[in-house]
């Protein structure tokens, strides 16, 4: 352990100035070409096999003073230089687009979209990609071919996965083209839904939802911001007349009635936990295709129903204090 | 990867890789290779299942102790192939992911080329090059994508071995040819055609049908005529009754010297003729040379009784320089006192009717040399004849030979003529060559085949040494005046048996295009098997007038970065797709407009551009605008619409000139 830490600052230093290397070089795009710049290329190691191979032919060659076993040698030396260029013309001239990110919950795959194709219309064979642990052929592209790739997320937010490897081996194997992209590509990742009996409503409730109380100045709440519809009666004079702007009191029964998915309902967990069982809730009023709001700390989401409030609520969800910058 | 379709790629590759050796492979190992090709069958090992680990490792114990019971060692050319063929089925059993089906290609290629260790002919090279496509296609499934057509796959295979060839060839050209790194033999194979070092009944006889080559031989200027050429190969002056063997041990000098007998050193108006010879591999180390050859090729030795000698064995075709002194005389300061004896010693107690006649003779003729002329008059005028399928001799077979069957070849008169010689006192011994030669009408060369293998004699008179003496020509003086190749175009030489006319036929007809064979093997054997450095220094010389090495590897490394540009250009700009006759007749378009002053921008879609058009040239408007559609019809729409009419109209529009 003592050694390794001392070796990170080393560790840490060099991958900084290949990253940094990398980011001059190949700079995060949403769309590329693959040119010279771009593209590297190295003995496989397969390549490597075969050349052991070359270097025993040759030994063979002088040593028997055997032209013919010489001229196989050349010839394997010959295929060498000939596969670069088929390797490398492979790779050159695709172009590479990211086309989408599809969120995902935490520990679940996140789907990035990538298309292929060649401006100049060539056909690609035989590619291979390696990103973030996860490898995934690309048989042949040839016009424009979509490529979604399925990447492992672990927690909610923002999932930036590092860049990736596209390689092809293509035609025989002993030489490796490759380049290191960055998609610029980024996923978001919403909380890993997490079961619970009570549904977090308001403060303290206890049934699913359906016990409804009748409003009353016990059940009282809290305040919060005027949004319109709110009855008027509800609103705080007192707040509005101390110049607090215009605050409705709410209820606890009227809650219970409405849904709102609340952060306050789920107290002594932690924060994970809480973002965890919201999120599961979310799922599950949308599946029953049942008007819920959610409000956590700093954020006030009304009621609603529909795909798209679900979307934004585990939106929120996801990038509670995670906020990109 | 894994599929079907590379399955019966790899298994093709190897049995392409292995098909040169099969001969040369023990049975049970050919037997072990067809078999785990068999249970690689996907229909077999669907089945059957890959044998398990135990079960691989008993396969190559036993392959192991096979192999060395074959061939009573693991190394060397013949057991080391053996060795490899076993490893590679071994590995074709267990072969599971792609690396092991990458290693067996690279296999399938080494094994590939040690076939080259066995021989070089023009034959098995075709046969490599054919096989190399396969096993680059074998590699070339294991990469690309599942899907492409057969064809299409050789062809791939095809277009890169192609590529490769010229590259090779720059290479092959170029690159210095280095000395052995360390020296190593190959294991004598046996079953060669040729000469042994002695001579029994029936040697040269059988040597005497094959028509296979054992030397060619490139003259500097005029040729001898064929009756004076004696290749001499061995001297032989031991006979037991029955066979002849070579004597004592003698000297060899080494370098290019001439032994003592000799007397080049004092005489400097002796007649020389040049030559190079080509010598098939023979597993022995003696070469064959006029006499008295001199030679400056490296390896080579002179013998004490005249002969070229190599130091080590003949293992593959070897060419050597001589200079012969056609009228030098050999030993004829005279002979030490064991050379004399040994060249008189007879069996005892056998041939005693032979003895007594040449004692008498030699009475009667008061010289050797008057004697010498007499027997070969005797063989001339009594009836002896030649035949490559004389009547069966037992004991005391000189008697029974000159004096009941009289049949005979070459072999039985050099033997009964230095026998006489040597029961009259006069050394003599036996020589064994080639005699004659066929001139090739193609190449500038001569064809010394087995059928031309021959035995003679020298006799040693005082004062003249060692005299070259023929019996057989007594006997068939066209033999030597024609050689036996010559001969050989008659139907009398073949003997009687029935299917000797049928050999007769075949000789003929195959007889015009043997010569071009060997015409295109001698051009192989010296451009291409013999290239060595000598070649590339006379090359160079000629190229740029220098035999530097840096500039030999300058020239090699500009060749390869032409190629290599050209290559890389290719890769970059070329491989363009054939372009949508759609596309085509647009981008026409689009290049006229520019012409006229309208470029299309990058990007610009043709309905944008056709507005554009539109403004600044009305009078092309309408027409502009139709283009735009049928295009964007054609190119962007699944469904277009009546393709064929569609394009035809495109066709119109773009071509017309408003």
């Amino acid at each position: 352990m003592l050694s390794a830490d001392m070796n990170m600052p080393f560790a840490t230093f060099f991958k900084k100035r290949w990253q940094n290397w990398l980011n001059r070089r190949i700079p995060p795009v949403r769309e590329v070409t693959l040119n010279q710049r771009r593209i590297f290329i190295f003995l496989s190691r397969q390549g490597g096999m075969a050349s052991l191979v070359l270097v025993a032919l040759f030994v063979g060659g002088i040593n028997y003073a055997n032209n013919l076993l010489l001229g196989l040698c050349f010839f394997l030396g010959a295929l060498f230089v000939i596969v670069i260029h088929h390797t490398y013309a492979n790779l050159s001239g695709l172009r590479i687009t990211a086309i989408a990110a599809r969120p995902a919950f935490a520990g679940e795959d996140a789907a990035f979209i990538l298309r292929f194709d060649d401006a100049r219309g060539r056909e690609h064979e035989s590619l291979l990609i390696e990103w973030e642990g996860s490898t995934l052929p690309v048989e042949w592209v040839q016009g424009a071919t979509e490529v979604t790739v399925p990447l492992p997320t672990q927690r909610r937010g923002w999932y930036r996965p590092s860049r990736l490897r596209l390689s092809s081996l293509y035609p025989v194997g002993f030489i490796r083209a490759w380049t290191w992209l960055d998609m610029d590509m980024a996923a978001i990742v919403y909380p890993h839904p997490e079961a619970s009996e009570l549904m977090p409503v308001g403060a303290g409730t206890d049934g699913e939802g359906e016990t409804r109380r009748t409003r009353g100045q016990d059940d009282f709440e809290g305040l919060k911001g005027f949004t319109p519809g709110d009855p008027l009666a509800h609103v705080s004079w007192k707040h509005l007349a101390r110049g607090q702007g215009m605050l409705t009191k709410h209820y606890a029964g009227e809650e219970a009635q409405s849904d709102v998915l609340d952060w306050n309902a789920l107290p002594g967990l932690p924060i994970e936990t809480r973002l965890s069982r919201l999120t599961w809730w979310v799922l599950t009023l949308s599946q029953q295709g049942r008007t819920y709001g959610l409000r956590l700390p700093g954020h006030e989401l009304p009621l609603d129903s529909g795909l798209d409030h679900r979307d934004e609520c585990l939106r929120v969800l996801a990038l509670f204090g995670r906020e990109r910058s | 990867m894994g599929t079907v379709h590379v399955r019966y790629w790899q298994l093709a590759a190897f049995l392409l890789a292995i098909l040169p050796q099969y001969d040369r492979l023990p049975s049970w190992l050919l037997a072990g290779v067809v078999l785990s090709c068999v249970w690689r069958l996907p229909s077999v090992e669907r089945r059957i299942g890959l044998p398990g680990t135990i079960v691989r490792i008993l396969l190559l114990l036993a392959g192991l102790a096979g192999v060395y019971t074959s061939h009573n060692t693991l190394l060397g050319p013949e057991g080391g192939v053996s060795f490899l063929i076993l490893a590679a089925a071994l590995k074709l059993l267990e072969s599971r992911n792609a690396r092991d089906i990458f290693v067996l290609g690279i296999l399938d290629f080494f094994l590939l080329a040690t076939a080259f260790l066995f021989s070089q002919s023009l034959l098995l090279t075709i046969y490599v090059a054919v096989a190399l496509v396969g096993i680059v296609g074998a590699l070339l499934v294991q990469q690309q994508r599942q899907g492409v057509g057969l064809r299409r796959t050789v062809w791939r295979a095809f277009v890169l071995v192609g590529q490769a060839v010229p590259l090779m060839m720059i290479l092959f050209v170029f690159f210095p040819r280095l000395p052995p790194i360390w020296t190593l033999n190959l294991t004598q194979s046996t079953g060669k055609t040729g000469m042994s070092d002695t001579i029994s009944p029936g040697d040269i006889a059988r040597l005497g049908q094959s028509s296979e080559p054992a030397f060619r031989v490139e003259f500097e200027g005029e040729a001898p005529p064929t009756r004076e050429l004696y290749w001499r190969g061995l001297v032989l002056s031991r006979f037991d009754g029955k066979t002849w063997t070579q004597g004592n041990e003698v000297p060899v000098e080494w370098g290019g010297g001439v032994p003592d007998g000799s007397i080049v050193n004092q005489d400097d108006t002796l007649q020389s003729v040049n030559y190079r010879i080509t010598l098939e591999a023979t597993d022995k180390p003696w070469l064959f040379a006029l006499a008295i050859p001199r030679s400056n090729t490296r390896e080579v030795g002179i013998t004490r009784d005249f002969r070229l000698l190599k130091r080590t064995p003949v293992f593959s075709r070897f060419s050597y320089d001589v200079t012969s002194y056609t009228n030098d005389p050999m030993d004829s300061a005279g002979l030490s006192a064991w050379t004399h004896r040994e060249n008189l010693s007879l069996p005892a107690n056998a041939n005693e009717q032979t003895k007594a006649q040449a004692r008498r003779w030699r009475a009667l003729m008061g010289s050797d040399a008057r004697f010498v002329s007499y027997v070969l008059e005797w063989f001339r005028k009594e009836p002896f004849y030649y035949t490559l399928e004389p009547p069966p001799l037992g004991e005391n077979r000189i008697d029974q030979f000159l004096f009941k069957t009289r049949r005979g070849f070459c072999e039985h008169y050099a033997s009964s003529f230095v026998f006489m010689l040597r029961a009259a006192g006069i050394p003599a011994r036996v020589v064994v060559g080639y005699q004659g030669g066929e001139k090739s009408p193609l190449g500038d060369y001569w064809q010394i085949r087995q059928m031309d293998a021959h035995a003679w004699t020298e006799v040693w008179l005082p004062g003249r040494g060692w005299v070259g003496y023929d019996p057989t020509a007594a006997v068939a003086p066209e033999r030597i005046e024609r050689g036996a190749q010559g001969l050989a175009n008659d139907a009398s030489y073949w003997g009687d048996s029935g299917l000797s006319v049928m050999r007769y036929g075949n000789y003929k007809l195959f007889r015009q295009a043997r010569q071009m064979m060997d015409y295109v093997n001698y051009r192989w054997q010296k451009s291409v098997l013999g290239y060595d450095t000598e070649d590339q220094t006379s090359l160079m010389r000629r190229l740029v007038g220098d035999t530097s090495l840096l500039k030999q590897l300058g020239i090699m490394v500009s060749l390869l970065a032409v190629l290599g540009i050209s290559l890389l250009l290719w890769a970059l700009y070329g491989q363009r797709r054939r372009e949508h006759p759609v596309d085509r007749l647009y981008r026409r378009y689009c290049e006229r407009m520019a012409r006229s002053g309208l470029v299309r921008a990058a990007g610009e879609g043709p309905h944008d551009f056709a507005s554009r058009v539109a403004v600044s040239q009305p009078k092309e408007a309408e027409r502009a605008m139709q283009i735009a559609k049928v295009y964007g019809a054609l190119r962007y729409r699944e469904d277009a619409p009546d393709t064929p009419v569609m394009i035809r109209r495109l066709k119109r529009l773009t071509r017309g000139r408003g």
